[in-house]
């Protein structure tokens, strides 16, 4: 029994990073309409930007982690602006291999920049540090990441529900020539969705570099990211994280379980039967097609 | 009254058997040419990859993809010479060594292969095929 | 019209991809001789890369002295991104081009193995596959000579040290799924049943994984008490932290792909202290259990010396002066030595013969034997087949445990 929780505890610490992925693709998949392979790297250049300002010019971590997120709004932003706005008569296939490119993009540069040998960043919370809750651990990173998941999460909905801006992009993404007519700038509007993706993305980036930073670090939280806001439809923030939950908290009982080799296997095999089940996802709602 | 719904399942459902087939056939030559085979060699890359070399070739025509997918591994395999071309090589080299690191200087082929994605599909969401289609349209009514 | 299209791109591609290849080279000048490696420069297993950059400042720096009877070592190593694909277009790109004399070291099992038929049919020898697995000896090739030892022969000394001197009675196995972690896996049972103990939990990692909870609470729930990593080293440093926030702290030991120290001292804050990791050599043994070791103090004099005139002359500004660097060295000394050996008259079968008749040959690494080529017998390409025992201090030093151990060689079951 004492496994048990051990494990659905160690498969939400887990969730926590991938629902933070996921929240920030479902973000895009909203305002632009286009499953986001970037959204990794989106979040990997500010958080070696992050690490460079600590090791290079010295700033605290604090200063740092703030510089990292105004870099991740700034980038997400420029990338919308100067290459996803530029393509012609978008269908949604080659938008997807526009975000590749931009990932290959973006990995070759921090690559290039920093070298291939996996690096340590400075956290104020040590990723060993662990709180007990009877027989059962979390990790306090883990603890971290998980309220992080939350407070975004909440914040978001704040965010869409209340405030103007956030009323202007459900807008955009219900209906952009309706948004249009009605005087929101839409262009504007999906250049801040993918600032604010970005700097989502970012925190995730952020709290899993304690642990392992190296160059190809979120491609494995993109993917899961990526599954868990299938699962939840692409078109719901709390579905994402739900899925994300799902995804892993299920990969963790079966590795503990069952089988080990397999793991990775079942969390998939999961999405595939709820897409089988409910095809657009568990929470999705649909919007009426713009003809 | 026709059922055509149930065609439809029938024909989409041949469709991917069909694609399968090709799949598994492209699966068993790499094993020759390769002549050693093991499951991580097929990872999630490589299907992405695939989608990549099918969208740069051109959607919808059986031509495009294999257009897209000669030149992509074309690309592939040789931007890694980046760095022996006479004076772009050299001039890499010294950019590396003053603002980035040396010992990731292979890394730029990735960032030429993606910006020629990028560039290709910017310019030409049709694909490569599109490209020739507009070429051709473009020199039909030379020489006027 | 379609054929049309398909025509003109094959067209210029075959254009722009053919260059006459002329008659393959034996590689050999009167003033330059190419040696070949792929190496993974870019991709996931780039931190590996440096082995290739190691041997490339090891031959500028034989070329600053005046190369071998006069002539220079022209070094050709190309990225293959650790995907066998690319090393087989590599390979027989630059083979079939300039023509490569031998190829030297090359990491990866998989990408080995991709060119292991093709290099061998054209009688071209490759000296040093900078990867410890049975499939370079089984069958042993007459132009392929192994170097780097066994991980079968790690895991067999790590698990006898644990039980005969450390005297741990759960041991442990986490392993990679692939030939380095498989071998882990059958040293470990090899020895275990000599002494009539079984292994407590066998834990499969796969490659992709980056979440180490599950197999940490595997190894918890076994209860185990010494755990032989058979993992990449960013693995083994979540391991590790995973295990210090679960409050799980065995004795961890691993092989010598995870031994370079201070790294790991890095990259785990200081957890990696007390870790027993096997080694192949950059120290010498003999003479010194007990003692610390540093590598950036060495006291090898091979260690020094390569450090001042290779390292500090020839390595990029940001090479980092690790155990990948110093790899790529001693996989290339013996083919070095054997060129030597073979004097100015140089051909591939005196190359061979000369490696054949190599007999305790000690540069870097431990020593190297081989004899001549026998199809049924896997020792005489075996090369290096003693390793000893390394433990982690709190600085990234190594105190040394145990001195040279030969181990012994099981054969692959087919």
């Amino acid at each position: 029994m004492i496994d048990f929780v051990q494990m659905t505890v160690s498969g939400i610490a887990v969730g926590s990073a991938y629902a933070l992925m996921a929240l920030g693709m479902v973000l895009i998949y909203k305002a632009s309409e286009v499953p986001n392979f970037v959204q990794g790297e989106m979040a990997l250049l500010p958080v070696f930007i992050a690490y460079m300002l600590i090791y290079s010019y010295g700033q605290s971590v604090f200063t740092a982690f703030v510089g990292a997120l105004a870099f991740a709004m700034f980038l997400g932003c420029f990338l919308e602006f100067a290459v996803v706005r530029r393509a012609k008569n978008p269908n949604i296939l080659g938008l997807i291999i526009i975000t590749i490119g931009l990932e290959m993009v973006l990995l070759g540069f921090v690559s290039w920049k920093f070298g291939a040998d996996q690096r340590v960043m400075p956290f104020p919370i040590s990723s060993y540090s662990s709180v007990m809750f009877g027989n059962v651990y979390i990790s306090t990173l883990d603890l971290l990441t998980l309220v992080a998941a939350l407070v975004i999460m909440v914040s978001l909905f704040l965010f869409f529900r209340f405030s103007r801006l956030g009323v202007a992009m459900k807008a955009t993404q219900q209906n952009e020539t309706a948004a249009r007519l009605m005087g929101i700038r839409t262009n504007r509007v999906k250049m801040i969705t993918w600032g604010i993706s970005a700097t989502v993305g970012t925190v995730a980036g952020l709290l899993l570099a304690p642990v392992f930073m190296e160059p190809y670090m979120m491609w494995d939280p993109m993917l899961k990211g990526f599954a868990a806001a299938v699962i939840g439809g692409m078109t719901s923030l709390p579905g994402a994280v739900f899925g994300a939950y799902i995804v892993g908290i299920v990969e963790h009982l079966f590795g503990g379980y069952v089988s080990m080799e397999y793991k990775a296997v079942v969390a998939f095999a999961v999405i595939v039967i709820v897409l089988c089940v409910k095809p657009s996802g568990l929470f999705a709602r649909h919007y009426v097609k713009k003809v | 009254m026709q059922k055509s719904h149930t065609h439809l399942v029938l024909y989409k459902t041949m469709a991917f058997a069909l694609s399968a087939f090709y799949a598994g056939v492209a699966g068993g030559l790499y094993a020759f040419v390769l002549r050693f085979i093991e499951p991580e060699l097929f990872n999630l890359f490589l299907s992405v990859f695939f989608l990549t070399m099918t969208v740069v070739g051109g959607l919808g025509s059986v031509m495009g993809p294999i257009a897209g997918a000669i030149v992509l591994s074309f690309l592939d395999l040789q931007l890694r010479n980046i760095l022996s071309i006479p004076y772009i090589g050299d001039w890499l080299r010294d950019l590396s060594a003053s603002y980035f690191s040396l010992t990731g200087v292979s890394n730029i082929q990735f960032i030429v292969f993606g910006s020629i994605l990028i560039a290709i599909m910017l310019f030409e969401p049709l694909g490569l095929y599109g490209l020739w289609i507009r070429m051709k349209k473009y020199w039909k009514p030379w020489p006027f | 019209m379609k054929n049309t299209f398909l025509a003109v791109v094959m067209g210029a591609l075959l254009v722009l991809g053919f260059v006459p290849t002329g008659h393959a080279e034996v590689g050999v000048t009167d003033t330059e001789i190419h040696i070949g490696q792929w190496s993974p420069q870019t991709g996931p297993a780039a931190p590996w890369g440096a082995v290739a950059r190691g041997t490339d400042a090891y031959f500028k720096w034989i070329n600053a002295n005046g190369g071998i009877h006069g002539r220079k070592l022209i070094h050709h190593y190309f990225d293959d991104a650790y995907n066998p694909a690319k090393t087989i277009a590599g390979v027989k790109q630059l083979q079939e081009q300039t023509g490569m004399f031998a190829w030297v070291s090359g990491v990866g099992t998989a990408c080995g193995l991709a060119v292991k038929d093709y290099l061998m049919e054209r009688e071209i020898p490759w000296v040093g596959p900078s990867a410890g697995s049975r499939h370079w000896v089984t069958p042993p090739q007459k132009h392929l000579f192994n170097v780097y030892p066994l991980y079968l022969g790690d895991a067999q000394l790590l698990t006898e040290y644990a039980v005969t001197e450390m005297d741990k009675k759960r041991i442990a196995v986490v392993y990679q799924e692939d030939d380095y972690g498989k071998q882990g896996l059958e040293g470990a049972q090899h020895v275990l049943e000599q002494h009539g103990m079984e292994l407590a939990a066998k834990v499969p990692v796969s490659i992709s994984d980056t979440d180490m909870r599950p197999h940490t609470m595997k190894l918890r729930q076994a209860e185990a008490d010494a755990v032989l990593v058979f993992v990449t080293p960013g693995h083994v440093a979540r391991l590790l932290g995973t295990g210090k926030a679960m409050n799980f702290e065995p004795q961890w030991m691993s092989t010598t792909t995870c031994g370079d120290f201070p790294l790991m001292i890095a990259i785990t804050k200081g957890l990696y202290e007390g870790v027993i990791t096997a080694s192949f050599g950059m120290a010498q043994p003999t003479g010194n259990v007990g003692g610390i070791e540093h590598i950036n103090n060495p006291n090898h004099e091979l260690m020094a010396k390569y450090k001042t005139e290779v390292y500090d002359a020839f390595a990029a500004a940001d090479e980092r002066w690790g155990y990948t660097f110093t790899t790529g060295i001693g996989l290339a000394e013996p083919l070095v030595e054997a060129i030597r050996r073979a004097g100015r008259d140089l051909t591939r079968e005196k190359l061979v013969a000369e490696l054949e008749k190599m007999e305790n040959f000690q540069g870097l690494m431990g020593r190297i034997t081989y004899g001549p080529y026998d199809p049924d017998d896997p020792l005489c390409r075996i090369g290096q087949q003693e390793i000893f025992l390394q433990q982690c201090t709190a600085d990234g030093g190594s105190k040394i445990l145990t001195d040279w151990q030969t181990t012994e060689f099981i054969p692959m079951s087919q």
